[in-house]
């Protein structure tokens, strides 16, 4: 009996010695709420960028056609109004974001991550691993959060997703997404800083992918309140009205966009403004013309279309 | 029986132990040559890469208006500064395109954010060298001897690095280390497809996991500026950095720097940035551009 309890002893002492000689460990874990980091590009994700603005952005012409149609207003419309983020926007929006995991209770093993935003409750579930979740057909269903799939390589996520609804590249400008557009995403964090790269591809509207990184800081002590939308007509239009404007118009640009002094040649976009070079061209560019003048031309514009608009011309 | 199956355990355990010690530097074995961070490089960062600029465009391709300090939390001592601007020296009326840019706005807090393009060389086995062609700047980055991996952040709060290495530059002093991507262990809830359950010596405890990435902290900074229309960034300024690479959809290779700018003296919060840039095949598209020395 107490050489049974020896040996058990020096068993104890064999496993404790072969724990402790095991290299140092870490978890990588992004489940938790997580603060977006204001200070890149929040003043295109807050209010939404300016009308026309389109700096930096890798899109086709026929995207920056489409845009010059936009009318913000259709913010208004009930059909969109309770429309949430879409999944290639939502992490780039300045709000909270929430990151839960589902495992199996047998083997440990994550069945899916989920996220959601707390403004506009864009909810989305990752399906984990991708190799358990083949792609679903084209014809199945797109939505505004699509299909996405994941897998850990290292201490990365990468994300795929598909299956999206037709949507927005920015918000309130009017630059379209197709609904073959597609986002590959890697996550990790440096400490308590969550880094999500998204890669948003869309052979229609993008030149080539817009790859972008959004930062979070962890909140230990995070809350999300609810987010209830119920459509309201708050701003009164005439039954059947489609905000829009009509194609040989150009973008009605505001005192805000004057401000920043961006040349109207490099607000247009496109992949050639977002390489060094571009700043050896910007030199040529002659200044943009009083924004007093620029105004009394889009006011003309204005007249002209709503004159077309209601049958007077 | 029990008792043999008990003391089976004990040898096999005792002895996986001597020969785990052994492989890990025990006392038989002869101490390993230390490998140089060039040897031990978990990602491949040289090379000629190009700055891709779809973030903050209007503040990192032309020179934004004078007083413009959108989302740098900065303090009013630091506004004053910043009010001091003067686009006379810039190009006048034209100086927001006029890329008659400041030396100090490519100081190290701000460098990576500016357009440009980057030459990545070792200059060293243990200095990872970052030439620029706009503003023509040069940074080495100096990995520990004999300790090539590390946590850097870790390494900051402990102490073990800081200031005071050499005298105040634009590009300041950057320790480096790779950091390795997190291992298994029993309760680690990255997961994969193999070796699960089984009990002991079948988890995955230390198995080794793809990637890793590059921590810098920068210190010894001369004063400079984090935006070129002047906003300012303090000598007591500490740059914490993380290079990271990556693919895109069409099979370009890329790599991201997270940057971590904590100024005691100018800042109310530290200010996070990233920037993206793309490896290019070649050195055809270097364009040196010298920027303006204002004393």
């Amino acid at each position: 009996m107490r050489l049974h309890r020896a040996c058990l002893a020096v068993a104890g002492i064999g496993v404790a010695a072969l724990l402790s000689l095991q290299p140092a460990i870490a978890q990588s874990m992004i489940n938790g709420y997580w603060s977006p980091l204001g200070h890149q590009d929040s003043y295109h994700y807050l209010a939404g960028p300016d009308p026309g603005d389109f700096s930096g952005l890798p899109i086709t012409d026929a995207a920056r056609k489409i845009a010059q149609q936009y009318d913000a207003d259709e913010f208004e419309q009930p059909e969109l109004m309770c429309r949430p983020f879409m999944a290639t926007y939502a992490p780039r929006a300045i709000s909270t974001m929430r990151i839960w995991e589902t495992t199996d209770p047998q083997t440990q093993d994550q069945i899916k991550i989920e996220t959601t935003m707390a403004f506009s409750a864009p909810h989305r579930t990752i399906w984990m691993p991708a190799s358990n979740h083949p792609a679903p057909s084209s014809s199945a269903p797109h939505t505004w959060q699509g299909y996405s799939t994941g897998k850990w390589v290292g201490n990365v996520l990468w994300v795929h997703t598909d299956h999206l609804k037709p949507g927005y590249l920015q918000r309130s400008q009017g630059l379209p997404l197709d609904d073959k557009t597609t986002m590959d995403e890697r996550i990790f964090r440096y400490g308590d800083t969550l880094v999500d790269i998204m890669m948003i591809s869309d052979p229609q509207y993008l030149s080539r992918p817009f790859i972008y990184s959004k930062l979070y800081a962890y909140i230990p002590q995070g809350n999300m309140d609810p987010y209830p939308c119920s459509v309201h007509n708050q701003v009164p239009t005439p039954e059947g009205y489609v905000p829009m404007r009509l194609p040989f118009y150009t973008t009605n640009y505001n005192d805000q966009f004057a401000a920043k002094g961006i040349p109207l040649e490099a607000a247009k976009g496109g992949e050639q403004t977002m390489f060094p070079e571009y700043q050896d061209y910007l030199k040529t560019l002659p200044p943009n013309p009083p924004y007093a003048q620029l105004k009394a031309e889009q006011e003309k514009q204005l007249e002209e279309q709503n004159a077309i608009a209601q049958g007077k011309q | 029986m029990k008792l043999r199956l008990i003391v089976g355990i004990t040898l096999i355990a005792g002895a996986i132990a001597i020969v785990h010690a052994q492989g890990r530097g025990g006392q038989a074995a002869p101490p390993p040559q230390p490998q140089s961070a060039q040897q031990a490089a978990l990602i491949d960062l040289t090379g000629y890469w190009v700055s891709v600029v779809d973030e903050d465009w209007r503040f990192r391709m032309m020179t934004p208006p004078k007083g413009d300090y959108a989302q740098v939390p900065l303090n009013a001592a630091a506004r004053k500064i910043a009010d001091q601007f003067n686009p006379e020296l810039y190009g006048g009326a034209k100086y927001q395109t006029s890329q008659i840019i400041d030396c100090r706005a490519y100081g190290a807090a701000g460098l990576m954010h500016m357009p440009m393009r980057l030459h990545i060389t070792w200059d060293s086995p243990n200095a990872l060298k970052i030439e620029t062609d706009w503003g023509l700047q040069t940074r080495v980055l100096h990995f520990t001897l004999g300790k090539p991996n590390g946590d850097i952040e870790q390494s900051l709060r402990n102490g073990e690095i800081g200031g005071g290495h050499e005298p105040a530059s634009m590009q300041g002093y950057s320790i480096a280390a790779w950091e390795q991507p997190y291992r298994f262990n029993q309760t680690i809830f990255q997961r994969g497809v193999v070796g699960r359950g089984g009990g002991l010596g079948q988890n995955r405890a230390g198995e080794v996991q793809p990637g890793g990435s590059l921590g810098v902290v920068t210190t010894d900074l001369a004063p400079g500026w984090l935006r070129r229309n002047g906003v300012p960034y303090s000598s007591k300024t500490r740059l914490i950095e993380h290079f990271m690479t990556f693919q895109d959809p069409t099979g370009k290779d890329w790599f991201t720097d997270t940057t971590e700018v904590v100024d005691p003296e100018y800042l109310n919060t530290p200010f996070f940035i990233s920037s993206e840039f793309q490896k290019e095949p070649d050195g055809s598209k270097w364009a040196p551009h010298p920027c303006k020395e204002v004393k």
